[in-house]
């Protein structure tokens, strides 16, 4: 039974966060505080909302470069629909749209148009975030956004915030989806072995156009909780966020070779790269010694994932 | 068993440009300069439309010889990277450690020429400097890139944290202000004809790379590997080697444009190679240099980076709003890409 | 009524042409209901082709299939399922990322309230795998970690129990031990018994006769017979179908005596090369002038051979003596130093880049040899040895900087050439050398090749033409199930002697 337990994909990461957080909860006795705890679920739940959708695209065997454009252009069309007057529930049916829009076009130019997908969602990432910054302006720092709007990231529920039991909402949901539903399935499908899927009479094409729009749905939707939560757009959205993102999402069981992967691994994924984070705001850790860190998770991260698939393919023979 | 033939085409005509060819010196040159016109007529068309549009736009004033001299001079460095990477792409492989080996190149060439943070001044020596370090950096690169066997993208995105962590180690984060006034007066001045400097460095490399491209084994090997892969290795062609001799080129590039990038702001910062991917990546595609590789020589790079310059300055001109340029630059992008792709050779980036 | 069963599955005038190739031309035949209906024939007679119309992979050029007198209209593999046609590939379309129990079960409906029901999922997934004796595999454990013949029948059994109407199986038992195979056959007797149609293509003999009920032949894309099986029906007759061409007035003049003289010295000895489960122990002897024919079946080891011999896959043991120079090593890059020449006919534009001009694509097995200082190419040298052979062969190339691409097909085949003279090779490995010719060009390569050996190069030729081989070929080697069986010597050329030992194993003749 531990052995089984051991070689589920999700026991990494699981190991990973129990022990840093065990690790930060000695060093530092701010760690268990609620404003400590409060930071951490705001920076955890976006950022596992989308890393929900790049775990998507990874199992398909893709990966989305374009969640963090997404994420600003959800922020500031926020604050734009605000000004224009729109009701909450309005301003967040737009936004999602616009974020399934975009996901939509992703999918549109790698699955359709047979684009590789590094480059197109970089371009559609340039693109993005070219228009959502036309949208920006100074003053938006200042404009206020209604009462409900500010609840949806402040408002808290037995002592965790909305957001977070939004996020819990839909790691359950897409857990359910990619492990019992058969259209889940097919993802893993598609990913392990994309020619033979389509001679399962799969339709590999129409597949992964799904996973880059419910990608760019899911950064759009943390985008929205993410300004609510700061209540006000910052030119600075999304920075950043598709790094943090692939490497919860390979830490997490994924791998770039696709067919594999879990929205449980991903969530805890994330988990260790807000608790990574969370220790250089502790321990007080200069910028450099932060990116040494990441980027050294990162570098470890693509070894392990690449060394295994050598492996594979060494006893497959293919080497 | 789908072995296709060709289906039979017409024969062609005895081609004029044999007969040129054979009309002594005056007529091989221009042979040669046709040839070159229709292979990249694609590419000079497009450039006549930007140059023609933002003409009418600015009135005139894009076209002035003062603006022309801009443009060229804010193509030079990018040329230079993209002359560097553009062969890694040929090679059916991509290349996401510019930015932390500029950053790497950068930081060194601003604690070795005459700075106030320490004592060191080597002057001239920092070109072969910057070329071994670069070079260096290209070569692991490669060797990852080969021996370990992992997609070039990953092996050259580990390249990029690790050398951009370094960058900014032994910068202590800050920027190091650069006192050899010599070079920057090199790097952004006119000597002869009124010709930026940058713009000769960039038209003699580009020679450099065409002569490389087109008459050397190494050269052509890499247009066999990155055309099929298993029939180079079929000829007997060496294709490790050849991977690591063009990933060693690539960072020698990275390394001379991080000098000249330096010596241009005094000032040597991790941060220099910041953004500069994106936009070299986007000349070769624009260029014609096809991500399904085997296709695109120096020409369509140094090409592709004056459509580009010309592009953005157009745009800045014009007073396009500049978060829109990049929206611009992201659709030129995918629009170039997507020309250019080999159907056939579709799959996972090497 | 009889129709119904007769021509369950009804086959008829199915054309196929790939380029210049036909793959098929004007095929008609039926296949009953219940039965095992076996379609054997050569290396490219057709029969995958075939298959992959049937199962829906690629569209005829003209031509029907019916099934129950329905006839088919669209050619994906969607609409096969539906119809019921399910086909087992001969390279696996697996997911070794998933589960035993999802690789058998990928449409699978075992739900409770809606969710996927893991337990059931499992369960019969069991029962399935011991109904065919399966008892080592679990359905939980991942695909990647069971042996490639398990995998193989996890792809069968994901056929089977999609409950189809007919199921086709490409070579299945190529990758299986005699064990491995018996049980296979064993699950095929089975299913029929419980009324599964099931169409096999397969070139071993004692299988077929073992489990057909009825054998059709195809041969060079052209239906030639369907056989009864019955206790009377011998291997001879089955061989004469296969090759049973009249060679009389055809454009090849089978060699009746060896060209090659009997001093000649060693070029290249092949000493105990051998690869666990892929080839082996084999040896091979060339001498100068000498054309040496390899021969076999799909499966036999031809192509491991060919590929191993030139260093282009790796092999576990044996050696290789190149005029007398032992190399334990090989690889691509010591043999093109050794001035031997690879030429593989398999790939689309015949071993040439199609976007590089000419120029370039010969100087591609010489880079190393014609370069000078700093790597520069000697082009005065390539390009005269390009004009020379521009003239020998007549090519029509408008420029030396032409690409491959704008040349007709023809002439692409002479550039091919050039380039194979280019190195000025001592030997020459030649892998299919007129796949997917017309036969004007085939003729031109068959003339280039007895022209070179005449200028004493040893030419080793795999290829799975027989007609080819027996004109070109000074002594045929024939290879099965990874071993040479047998060499024949030029003037003993039969079909069916090869064909024989290709099959079977042996030249001895008479029944079963």
């Amino acid at each position: 039974m531990p052995g089984k337990l051991a070689r589920k994909s999700e026991f990494v990461p699981l190991v990973l966060s129990l022990a840093l957080a065990a690790a930060l909860s000695a060093a530092s006795g701010v760690f268990w505080t609620s404003a400590n705890l409060n930071s951490l679920q705001a920076s955890i739940a976006p950022t596992a909302i989308m890393a929900f959708g790049m775990m998507l695209c990874l199992i398909c065997g893709y990966f989305d470069l374009s969640i963090g454009s997404i994420m600003l252009l959800a922020g500031l069309l926020s604050g734009k629909f605000n000004d224009w007057g729109l009701s909450t529930p309005a301003i967040v049916l737009f936004v999602l749209l616009a974020g399934l829009a975009v996901g939509c076009l992703n999918g549109f130019l790698v699955a359709v148009l047979g684009i590789n997908a590094l480059i197109a969602t970089i371009g559609v990432q340039y693109i993005g975030y070219g228009f959502a910054m036309t949208l920006w302006d100074r003053n938006m720092q200042h404009r206020k956004f209604p009462g409900d709007f500010i609840a949806m990231g402040d408002g808290q529920f037995l002592g965790m915030y909305y957001m977070t039991w939004v996020m819990l909402a839909i790691l359950v949901g897409l857990g359910f989806f990619l492990k019992y539903t058969l259209s889940g399935r097919r993802l893993y499908y598609v990913g392990g072995n994309r020619e033979a899927s389509r001679l399962i009479g799969f339709n590999d094409r129409r597949i992964v156009f799904l996973c880059y729009a419910a990608t760019g749905l899911l950064a759009a939707l943390a985008g929205v909780l993410a300004v609510a939560r700061i209540q006000s757009p910052t030119q600075y959205m999304g920075g950043g966020v598709h790094m943090t993102c692939m490497i919860a999402c390979v830490i997490g069981g994924g791998s770039f070779a696709g067919g594999k992967g879990s929205a449980l691994g991903a969530a805890l994924g994330v988990t260790f790269m807000s608790l990574l984070t969370n220790m250089f705001n502790l321990l007080e850790m200069n910028t450099q010694l932060q990116n040494v860190v990441v980027g050294l998770t990162l570098i470890a991260v693509i070894v392990v994932d690449g060394y295994l698939n050598l492996k594979k393919m060494r006893a497959m023979g293919m080497i | 068993m789908d072995n296709v033939q060709a289906d039979a085409l017409p024969k062609r005509p005895q081609s004029y440009l044999t007969g040129l060819k054979e009309g002594g010196r005056a007529g091989w040159l221009l042979a040669q300069g046709l040839m070159f016109l229709g292979a990249v007529w694609g590419q000079l068309l497009s450039l006549a439309i930007v140059c023609l549009i933002f003409g009418i736009g600015s009135g005139g004033r894009f076209l002035s010889p003062d603006n022309i001299h801009a443009i060229v001079g804010l193509a030079g460095v990018p040329a230079l990277l993209c002359l560097g990477v553009h062969q890694i792409v040929v090679m059916g492989g991509m290349d996401l450690s510019l930015e932390g080996v500029v950053a790497i190149c950068g930081v060194v060439c601003g604690l070795l020429l005459k700075n106030n943070v320490n004592s060191m001044d080597v002057g001239f020596w920092i070109l072969p400097i910057v070329v071994a370090l670069g070079g260096a950096v290209g070569l692991l690169s490669g060797i990852i890139h080969t021996k370990l066997k992992m997609p070039s993208f990953i092996a050259t995105l580990g390249v990029q944290w690790v050398f951009f962590g370094f960058a900014i180690l032994i910068s202590g984060g800050r920027s190091i202000p650069i006192q050899d006034a010599r070079f920057q007066r090199l790097v952004t001045g006119s000597h002869i004809l009124g010709i930026p400097n940058l713009a000769l460095v960039g038209v003699f490399f580009w020679l450099v790379f065409e002569i490389f491209q087109s008459r050397t084994k190494t050269g052509i090997a890499m247009y066999a590997i990155g055309g099929d892969e298993t029939l180079a290795r079929q000829a007997g062609i060496n294709v490790n080697r050849v991977k690591v001799i063009v990933f060693a080129i690539c960072g020698v590039m990275y390394g001379i444009a991080a000098l000249f990038l330096v010596t241009r702001l005094n000032s040597a910062a991790a941060r220099v190679g910041n953004l500069l991917l994106f936009p070299a990546m986007t000349a070769a595609a624009v260029g014609g240099v096809s991500l399904t590789g085997g296709l695109g020589r120096a020409r369509n790079a140094v090409l592709g980076t004056v459509i580009i310059s010309a592009l953005n300055n157009g745009m800045v001109m014009m007073r396009v709003n500049p978060y829109l340029q990049e929206a611009v630059n992201g659709i030129v992008l995918i629009t170039a890409v997507a020309l250019t792709i080999d159907r056939k050779k579709l799959g996972f980036i090497k | 009524m009889t129709a119904a069963v007769d021509e369950f599955l009804k086959i008829s005038g199915i054309t196929k042409t790939y380029g210049v190739v036909k793959a098929l031309a004007d095929v008609s035949f039926s296949i009953r209901r219940g039965e095992i209906h076996t379609v054997m024939g050569e290396n490219g007679a057709g029969k995958s082709t075939l298959m992959k119309i049937i199962g829906g992979e690629t569209a005829p050029d003209s031509g029907a299939i019916e099934l129950e007198g329905r006839r088919i209209r669209t050619f994906v593999p969607a609409a096969a399922h539906d119809l019921g046609i399910h086909m087992v590939h001969q390279e696996l379309a697996v997911f070794e990322n998933l589960t035993v129990a999802e690789n058998i079960f990928p449409y699978h409906n075992f739900r409770k309230a809606g969710w996927i029901d893991y337990a059931s999922l499992h369960r019969e997934a069991r029962s399935k795998l011991d109904l065919f004796g399966l008892k080592t595999i679990r359905p939980e454990e991942p695909l990647g970690s069971v042996a490639l013949a398990g995998q193989q029948m996890v792809e069968i059994l994901r056929c089977i129990v999609a409950e189809p109407k007919i199921i086709i199986l490409d070579e299945p038992t190529s990758g299986l031990n005699d064990r491995e195979a018996d049980l296979l056959l064993g699950i095929l007797k089975r299913l029929k018994d419980e009324g599964l149609t099931i169409i096999y293509i397969s070139h071993r003999f004692k299988e077929i006769m073992r489990i057909s009920d009825r054998i059709t032949v195809l041969r060079d894309g052209e239906f030639v017979a369907t056989l009864e099986n019955t206790p009377e029906l011998s291997e001879s007759e089955l061989i004469n179908n296969m090759v049973g061409r009249d060679l009389s007035a055809s454009l090849y003049r089978i060699k009746t005596v060896s060209g090659a003289a009997p001093d000649a010295p060693t070029l290249l000895e092949v000493r105990g090369l051998a690869k666990k489960s892929s080839l082996n122990p084999t040896d091979l002897k060339l001498a100068a002038g000498e054309i040496v024919g390899v021969f076999g079946l799909e499966g036999s080891g031809v192509g491991k051979l060919s590929r191993m011999m030139y260093g282009l896959e790796g092999k576990d043991e044996g050696e290789l003596f190149i005029k007398g120079r032992r190399f334990a090593k090989i690889n691509p890059r010591i043999m093109a130093a050794e001035r031997v020449m690879y030429l593989n006919n398999n790939r689309k534009i015949a071993g040439l880049l199609p976007e590089m001009p000419v120029t370039d694509n010969l100087s591609l097995p010489v880079l190393k040899r014609f370069s000078r200082f700093l790597g520069f190419l000697d082009f005065r040298r390539i390009g005269r040895l390009a004009t020379d052979f521009i003239k020998a062969f007549a090519i029509a190339l408008p420029s030396l900087s032409t690409r491959p691409a704008n040349l007709s097909g023809g002439n692409q085949q002479k550039v091919m050439l050039s380039i194979c003279l280019v190195p000025e090779p001592e030997i020459v490995i030649v892998n299919e050398p007129t796949r997917g010719i017309d036969v004007g060009a085939k003729t031109e390569i068959h003339r280039f090749l007895l022209d070179i050996a005449s200028k004493g190069v040893g030419i080793v030729i795999f290829s799975s033409e027989l007609p080819e081989l027996m004109s070109l070929s000074d002594r045929i080697l024939v290879m099965r199930d990874n071993s040479v069986v047998g060499e024949v010597g030029a003037g003993d050329y039969t079909e069916q002697t090869l064909m024989r030992y290709a099959a079977v194993g042996s030249a001895a003749t008479g029944g079963e």
